[in-house]
């Protein structure tokens, strides 16, 4: 795989996640949207739902929020959440 | 001259006073470096969505057209101003100067022909508006030194609404900004109308296009409001913070001032005990010469 993703889960109180990952899902408004290394840019309003970021095969992180925004750019993910809940 | 127990009273409640106002200055001391790590941490999320919503303008197509949020006003004729000071005292100008801010903006904008509509966070903010007879739309005393961003939400939906509708035609905000741990002042922010900063060629940043999904329209109408709420929630935090670093101070002061007090009274207590004791020697010897 080419490179890792650097991600970053932000919150009004403070940042969530901050750290490399391999694949992000996300919950945009007309569906699923996932995030491999290598995507192009990207702004997205998201809707509510799960967010998953996948660290190595073994181990993720879930939320689950209600709405907030996804920028892809160069291989950083930023994820700015409204409504955000840790599920596991 | 006072009585040595009158001055041993004196330093016993001075010492109490330092007690207390030495116990206050350390709690405010503590509530500060938390209130400092919480706007550490609002600060990401705020300069990621100036980021995307700079991301967003550099693709062009002319965004502005359209959204209530970013109705412009020529001559606006009703302003929402929001006050944010402290349920409590003892923090020396925190509130005055906050409140001397606000006082004057709104004199100036009623002067101005402008309505205003005047919504008070703090109890102190509260009664000084009740003893100046000014009027205020409505009160908030439940924030305290940690607010969240629920709560700020709150507050604020209902005003940005009411300009969305076209009720209101400004929206500010006055509040202590924290601008480091050793400065803060009291500032007006105008957070409506949004002023979009067009002309704002940050080039540096424009990496090609974005793709935006599902449309450039649809995530600046979300991005817009989410902003401004944490713009709001921000100014809370600063307060907060503000607050108890003024806090500190004043209770810094206090304790000082106590201990230069215990001190002086300390001196003349032990004046009074000398003058006694030498009176006392005196009478003494001035008894055993009379039987001599």
């Amino acid at each position: 795989m080419a490179g890792s993703l650097l991600c970053s889960v932000l919150s009004p109180e403070g940042t969530i996640f901050e750290g490399e990952a391999s694949f992000v899902e996300a919950h945009a408004l007309d569906g699923r949207l996932g995030i491999l290394p290598g995507h192009a840019p990207l702004i997205t309003a998201l809707g509510e739902g799960p967010l998953r970021i996948s660290i190595s095969d073994s181990d993720e992180r879930r939320w689950q929020i209600s709405g907030g925004f996804m920028e892809v750019l160069k291989n950083k993910v930023s994820i700015v959440a409204e409504g955000l809940e840790q599920t596991s | 001259m006072a009585t040595s127990r009158e001055l041993k009273n004196k330093i016993r409640s001075v010492n109490n006073t330092k007690k207390i106002t030495r116990t206050m200055e350390m709690i405010s001391t503590a509530k500060a470096v938390v209130c400092q790590r919480r706007i550490e941490a609002t600060q990401p999320y705020g300069d990621k969505l100036a980021e995307i919503r700079r991301d967003l303008g550099s693709c062009g197509d002319g965004l502005a057209g359209g959204f209530p949020l970013l109705r412009q006003v020529e001559s606006p004729s009703r302003e929402a101003v929001f006050i944010v000071t402290a349920n409590r005292g003892l923090c020396g100008g925190y509130n005055a100067n906050t409140l001397k801010v606000a006082e004057n903006y709104i004199r100036k904008r009623n002067a101005d022909g402008v309505q205003t509509d005047v919504y008070i966070l703090g109890k102190k903010g509260i009664s000084r508006f009740k003893y100046l007879g000014m009027e205020s739309v409505e009160q908030y005393i439940h924030f305290d030194d940690r607010p969240t961003f629920e709560e700020a939400e709150e507050v604020i939906s209902p005003v940005m609404e009411s300009f969305e509708k076209g009720e209101v035609d400004a929206l500010s905000v006055v509040f202590t900004h924290y601008i480091n741990a050793a400065k803060q002042e009291p500032v007006l922010r105008k957070l409506l109308p949004i002023t979009v900063d067009q002309a704002d060629g940050d080039s540096s940043r424009s990496v090609g296009e974005f793709i935006l999904e599902p449309s450039p329209e649809l995530i600046l109408g979300r991005l817009l409001p989410l902003s401004l709420k944490m713009q709001f929630f921000q100014a809370l935090v600063e307060a907060a913070a503000s607050e108890q670093i003024a806090r500190r101070m004043a209770m810094k002061n206090a304790t000082d001032n106590a201990e230069e007090m215990a001190t002086k009274y300390t001196q003349l207590y032990n004046r009074t005990r000398q003058a006694a004791i030498t009176q006392e020697i005196l009478e003494v010897i001035g008894g055993a010469e009379v039987l001599n």
